[in-house]
C-alpha cells in the first residue's frame, strides 16, 4: 500500500514538471496557434544554460542560474517569434511554415549545442538531497521542491490568465483575434509575451528535470513529444486540459515504470490517447474539433 | 468629427469602394444604407482600420488616420462594433465588457462606463457571469454594443446592429443606439433598413455597387 503511495506521489510530481512543458506549448498554439517544434530544444537550452553557469564554466549556486536563465529564456523567446515567426505570419500557409521553421530552428539550436558543448550528456547536482519519510512512504526531497516549483510557476500563469486584465487579453486574443485588435488589444505584444513564457517555463523545466534525466544535445525531444501527447490528451490549445493531462500522464508514468519498465511509457500514454480522442475528439477540455 | 474624402478599397483586384467620401459631424448619428454586398460594411472597416486603403483621405478629429491600425484608431476615440459581434465565447459578459476597458485611458472610466452599460441594458448586470458562448442573438448584440461603450469612445462605428434579430429585438436594440446619440454619442451605423430610425437620423448615404451617394431629404423620405 505504502509502494503504491510512493508510485502515485512521485508520478504527480513528474506530472508537475511535464505540466511546466505542456502548458507552455499549450498557450502558444492557443494563442497564436503556432505549434513550436524547437519547444524541446528550449528545454534543452534551459539545461545547457544552467549547466554552463552552475558546473561548465562558473560554479554559480543553482538558485542564481535560475534567476540568470530565466531572462535569457524569455529573450530568445521574445526574440525567435519577432524575428523568425512574426515576419511569416499572415502569408499563404503560414502554419505550416512555422512548423518548418520552428523545425528547423530546433535542428540548428540541438548543433548548436553540440558543437558548443559536445554529444555528451551533462548533468547538474541537485540542490538539494535527503528523504523525506512520512509513515513508511519516502520521497526524496528534490521531487518535492520540482513539484512545488513547478506547481508555483503553472498556478502563476494560472492566476494571470484568469485574474489580471492582460491575462484576459492573452485569452481574448485566443477566442477572437479580430474581436481582441479591434478593442485596442496589441496582438503581437500577446503573440511575443506568451511565446516568452513558453520558453521560460519549458527551460525552467529542462533545468528541474536535468539532475534526473541529464543534458545532452537530442534531450529535448523525448519531453517535446510527450508535451505534445499531454497537449493533445488535453485538447489543442486548453491550458486547463495541460494542466490536468500531464497529471494523468505522470502518475500513469510512474505506474507502468514500476509494473511494466520503461519502455512501455511511451505505448501506454498512446493508448491513452487514442481511447480519449476516440470519446471526445476534442480532447479532454478541447475547443476546436481539428 | 469624421471626414472621409475619396478613398479607395480593393479585395485583391476586385475594387470594391469607389471613390467614397461621407462626413459625420459631432454629436450626429449617420446611416449607410445599402443592399447585402455593396460595400457597406467595407466602408466602415476601412473607416476604421480593419481593412486597408488603397488611397483617399480619412480624417478623424482633425488627423488623418489613413493606415492607423485598430488598437490607435481605439485609443483615439474610435469604436468599432462588428456585425457578427466578435465576442469571446468563453469568456464571461463581464470579462467581455472589462476587455473593452483595456486601453488605460478607457480604464480610467471602467466603472462609469460599465454602470452605464447596465443601466442601458439591466440584462446583461444579470447575465454578468454567463459565458458568452451561451447568450442568446439579442444579448449578444448587446454586449458588443455595451464592449464597444466600455471602450469611452467619442464615435461608434456600429455594423448591422440588426442582423439576425427579431424584429422586435432590432427594435429594442435600434431604441438604445438612438438613446445613445441623444446622450452625445456620435454614431455612424450601417443598416439595411431605416424605417425603426425614422425621424432620429441626421444623414443617409445609400451606397450601390460600391459608390456613395448623398440621399437628398426628399429621396430620404421615399427611402424611408
Amino acid at each position: 500500500m505504502t509502494q503504491i503511495f510512493e508510485i502515485l506521489l512521485g508520478g504527480i510530481a513528474q506530472g508537475a514538471v511535464y505540466c511546466l512543458i505542456a502548458v507552455g506549448l499549450s498557450l502558444v498554439y492557443g494563442a497564436s496557434r503556432i505549434l513550436n517544434f524547437a519547444h524541446g530544444s528550449f528545454y534543452s537550452l534551459g539545461g545547457y544554460i544552467a549547466w554552463f553557469l552552475v558546473v561548465g564554466y562558473f560554479n554559480l549556486p543553482l538558485w542564481l542560474a535560475f534567476i540568470i536563465a530565466i531572462p535569457i529564456l524569455a529573450l530568445c523567446g521574445i526574440g525567435i517569434e519577432y524575428l523568425v515567426i512574426r515576419p511569416l505570419r499572415g502569408s499563404a500557409n503560414w502554419k505550416i511554415n512555422t512548423i518548418m521553421v520552428t523545425l528547423g530552428l530546433a535542428f540548428i539550436m540541438d548543433n548548436g549545442v553540440q558543437i558548443l558543448f559536445g554529444p555528451g550528456t551533462k548533468t547538474i547536482p541537485a540542490f538539494t538531497e535527503g528523504i523525506l519519510t512520512l509513515g513508511g512512504i519516502t520521497l526524496s526531497y528534490y521531487k518535492i521542491w520540482m513539484f512545488v516549483i513547478s506547481l508555483g510557476l503553472v498556478g502563476s500563469l494560472g492566476y494571470f490568465l484568469t485574474y489580471t486584465r492582460y491575462g484576459q487579453a492573452v485569452r481574448a486574443v485566443s477566442q477572437d483575434i479580430q474581436g481582441a485588435s479591434q478593442l485596442g488589444i496589441n496582438v503581437n505584444q500577446v503573440y511575443a509575451l506568451t511565446f516568452g513564457l513558453a520558453v521560460v517555463m519549458t527551460g525552467v523545466a529542462g533545468i528541474l528535470l536535468a539532475p534526473i534525466f541529464l543534458i545532452s544535445p537530442l534531450g529535448g525531444w523525448g519531453p517535446f513529444l510527450k508535451a505534445f501527447v499531454i497537449v493533445v490528451l488535453g485538447g489543442l490549445g486548453s491550458t486547463k486540459g495541460a494542466f490536468f493531462a500531464a497529471f494523468i500522464l505522470g502518475v500513469l508514468e510512474a505506474f507502468v515504470i514500476f509494473y511494466l519498465g520503461p519502455n512501455l511509457v511511451m505505448p501506454a500514454w498512446l493508448v491513452v490517447l487514442v481511447a480519449v480522442l476516440m470519446v471526445r475528439p476534442k480532447g479532454l477540455f478541447g475547443v476546436w474539433e481539428n | 468629427m469624421l471626414e472621409v474624402t475619396d478613398i479607395n478599397v480593393f479585395y485583391d483586384d476586385f475594387h470594391v469602394l469607389h471613390n467614397a467620401s461621407i462626413a459625420v459631424e459631432k454629436g450626429e448619428l449617420v446611416a449607410v444604407i445599402g443592399a447585402n454586398g455593396h460595400g457597406k460594411s467595407t466602408l466602415l472597416k476601412a473607416v476604421c482600420g480593419l481593412i486597408p486603403v488603397k488611397n483617399g483621405g480619412i480624417i478623424f478629429k482633425q488627423r488623418s488616420i489613413v493606415g492607423s491600425p485598430a488598437p490607435s484608431l481605439v485609443s483615439n476615440g474610435l469604436v468599432y462594433v462588428a456585425e457578427d459581434r466578435r465576442l469571446f465565447p468563453d469568456m464571461t459578459v463581464l470579462e467581455n465588457l472589462q476587455l473593452g476597458a483595456f486601453l488605460p485611458d478607457a480604464r480610467k472610466h471602467e466603472r462609469r462606463n460599465l454602470e452605464h452599460v447596465f443601466e442601458l441594458y439591466p440584462r446583461l448586470a444579470e447575465r454578468r457571469d454567463q459565458l458568452c458562448r451561451t447568450l442568446s442573438g439579442g444579448e449578444a448584440q448587446m454586449v458588443a454594443l455595451g464592449r464597444g461603450l466600455m471602450s469611452n469612445p467619442d464615435m461608434m462605428a456600429i455594423d448591422e446592429p440588426s442582423l439576425g434579430l427579431a424584429p422586435n429585438l432590432t427594435e429594442a436594440m435600434l431604441k438604445t443606439i438612438v438613446a445613445l446619440n441623444k446622450e452625445g454619442m456620435t454614431i455612424l451605423i450601417v443598416e439595411q433598413s431605416l424605417t425603426l430610425l425614422k425621424g432620429m437620423i441626421d444623414r443617409v448615404y445609400s451606397i450601390e455597387e460600391g459608390v456613395v451617394k448623398t440621399t437628398s431629404s426628399n429621396e430620404l423620405q421615399e427611402v424611408l
